[in-house]
């Protein structure tokens, strides 16, 4: 009887094991967005309404007039959720806020920068929104498929590197995104995570336009 | 992982004419870079300096004079997150942030570094490390233990430099940098030291001269062992002005056979006046203080006398070269312990002279002064001054010494001005 007791008993080890891993996995938990929109070449996320990245920590960096990196990312897997058949580029958006007039500054800063000014807090989301997507060339029409959606913001000490330093070749600086991307988030630093509640097939959804004019390469 | 992933194909995609523009900068991209800076604030839990009015001496000239160089230019935040880190460095901060302010007019912002404190932090020093071909090995070690404002450090310390004897043992001291007020200091020191004599001084106490007049008339006998604690309060009465009042409780054993236990009790002050003049490209220091030590009867000390003691310090700074002035006096009146009469002829005075040839005992009257020369790492001084009682005449002695100096590293050659023969001291060490 004794012995089955303990066999029963959950161990001070399993119990210390369990609470080191819940916060990991309430980290990497991803919330459920419907499927993308298609233009019959490329996918673009569907965000919820609630979904708002200018809020928190970043907004306050902001409003003290520092510049604040995000970078976001789409991905496409087979239904397993296991098998990545793409990834789009990571996208940098690069915000600053007007210490005076409290507008946003944005700036994708591609081979040739592209940036609007003085927009609100959600045109600033909405403008950086529409330039993620992914495109679809190459992916079986007929293939059952999973979106997932990462943004995340860009640590201050990172900062120059992600976005570029008048030192550094293209080579290192790309190297020094992927260790960047690499690095789990820290503190403060949020990250979103969405994936498609529900898997789609690029057959099946209907084709619209969505931002074609403002879509970046 | 799967972020691995990813990054590996960013990279790839950059690569082959990816996104990444070389050159780019975070000035470029922040929008309030068409704004010019009118000010630059300093905050440090919950006290906040106005850098281009005031003066925060924990900050360095170079980085100082950085820091307000961008007032008056476009706002670059590359250059803020550059002092942020010079900043940090400087004071030992877990973290220095800065955010922009709306300035005082349109189109001007005010730049503010949040500096976050460390809570605690450890640090092992050398306040002194040095050996002289004269005197020996002096040196000692200490930690410090900070927490926020308050800071405890003990030592362990062996000096036959700086006093008559050799004085080795263990110092302590608990000092909060924030009563109340930034301006308000305490410091409380303690030591337990245990004493040597050269026998230079053993004799010449021991001498029918000494016995008869000086031992009785202007210092104690020698001491085995001393111990003292003095507790001092600190005022900053304006910026360049510091007023500091405590008292000193000094007991020492005889080294005779009763082994007689004496007392030095004082009250102590001094007055402190530190200025900085910071030219276009010359730095001025002004640094002037006056010390009194006072012990008396109400005290319960056995020992009464006043010891004064006048320091003034000029640097000239240029570039590479630092012209160094400083000029000193003392006067004892009473019979004072040995530990608190006035020697010459050490690493910091009449260098290149023995302090035992000079005066085996110190004295009850001194003046001194030096002028140095730097230019970069080398240097060269000229020192002279007198140590003597009063009722004696003064016998001026001088000394010249070259060397280098590399941040606390030291190393020269110093050598008396006398007839007859050249007499070379060497010394090196660090921090003295």
């Amino acid at each position: 009887m004794a012995h089955n007791a303990r066999d029963n008993r959950i161990s001070r080890r399993s119990w210390l094991l369990t609470s080191l891993a819940l916060p990991l996995f309430r980290a990497s938990a991803a919330e459920d967005f419907p499927p993308p929109l298609f233009d019959g070449d490329n996918l673009q996320p569907v965000m919820p309404p609630k979904f708002h990245f200018l809020t928190g920590k970043p907004l306050e960096r902001l409003n003290g007039g520092n510049t604040v990196a995000f970078v976001a990312q789409l991905s496409l897997f087979t239904d397993d959720k296991h098998t990545t058949v793409k990834n789009s580029p990571i996208q940098r958006f690069i915000l600053s806020q007007d210490i005076w007039d409290r507008t946003f500054k944005v700036t994708v800063p591609n081979f040739v920068p592209h940036d609007r000014t003085g927009l609100t807090t959600a045109q600033a989301e909405s403008w950086c929104l529409d330039k993620i997507y992914i495109s679809t060339a190459g992916v079986p029409k007929d293939q059952p498929l999973w979106m997932r959606f990462t943004m995340r913001t860009v640590h201050q000490d990172d900062l120059s590197r992600v976005i570029g330093d008048n030192k550094i070749s293209l080579t290192t600086a790309a190297v020094s995104i992927v260790e960047y991307i690499s690095r789990k988030a820290g503190v403060g630093e949020p990250q979103w995570v969405y994936e498609t509640v529900r898997s789609f097939r690029l057959q099946d959804l209907p084709k619209l336009l969505f931002g074609r004019s403002n879509r970046l390469g | 992982m799967k972020l691995a992933r990813l990054g590996v194909l960013v990279a790839a995609a950059m690569g082959c004419g990816g996104a990444l523009q070389a050159g780019s900068q975070d000035s470029e991209f922040n929008v309030n870079n068409r704004y010019t800076v009118d000010s630059v604030v300093l905050n440090t839990d919950g006290a906040s300096t106005d850098l281009s009015r005031a003066r925060d001496e924990r900050i360095s000239s170079p980085l100082r004079k950085d820091i307000l160089g961008i007032i008056g230019e476009k706002l670059n935040p590359a250059i803020l997150d550059d002092l942020a880190r010079r900043l940090r460095k400087e004071l030992h901060a877990r973290a220095v942030d800065h955010h922009i302010l709306r300035g005082r007019t349109q189109d001007c912002v005010q730049v503010v570094f949040d500096v976050q404190v460390q809570p605690a932090r450890f640090d092992v020093a050398v306040p002194k490390f040095l050996y002289s071909t004269q005197q020996g090995w002096s040196g000692g070690v200490e930690g410090t233990a900070i927490l926020k404002h308050q800071s405890f450090t003990v030592g362990l310390v062996s000096d036959g430099d700086e006093l008559v004897e050799r004085y080795t043992g263990i110092t302590a001291r608990y000092q909060n940098t924030r009563l109340g007020t930034d301006l308000l200091h305490f410091t409380f020191d303690y030591g337990t030291l245990h004493d040597q004599w050269n026998g230079s001084t053993m004799d010449a106490l021991a001498s029918p001269q000494a016995a008869g007049s000086f031992a009785s008339s202007y210092a104690s006998e020698l001491y085995r062992t001393r111990q003292y604690f003095e507790p001092v309060l600190s005022f900053r009465v304006a910026r360049p002005l510091t007023v500091s009042v405590g008292a000193s409780f000094e007991s020492f054993q005889d080294q005779g056979p009763e082994a007689r236990v004496e007392s030095a009790n004082a009250g102590i002050a001094s007055v402190r006046y530190q200025q900085q003049v910071e030219g276009a490209d010359v730095l001025q220091n002004f640094d002037a203080g006056y010390d009194l030590r006072m012990a008396s009867k109400s005290l319960r000390s056995d020992m009464v006398y006043s010891r004064h003691r006048w320091e003034f310090r000029y640097t000239l700074s240029h570039g590479k070269q630092v012209l160094i002035e400083d000029a000193m006096a003392g006067m004892i009146m009473g019979q004072a312990p040995l530990f608190d009469r006035f020697v010459l002829g050490n690493s910091t005075t009449l260098r290149g002279w023995n302090k035992f040839e000079i005066d085996p005992f110190g004295g009850n009257r001194m003046i001194h002064n030096t002028v140095e020369y730097r230019y970069g790492a080398f240097q060269v001084f000229y020192d002279s001054g007198a140590v003597w009682d009063s009722g004696q005449a003064a016998d001026g002695r001088n000394s010249v010494g070259f060397g280098v100096r590399q941040g606390p590293f030291t190393a020269c050659v110093a050598i008396p001005l006398r007839d007859g023969h050249i007499d070379p001291v060497f010394m090196v060490g660090m921090n003295y």
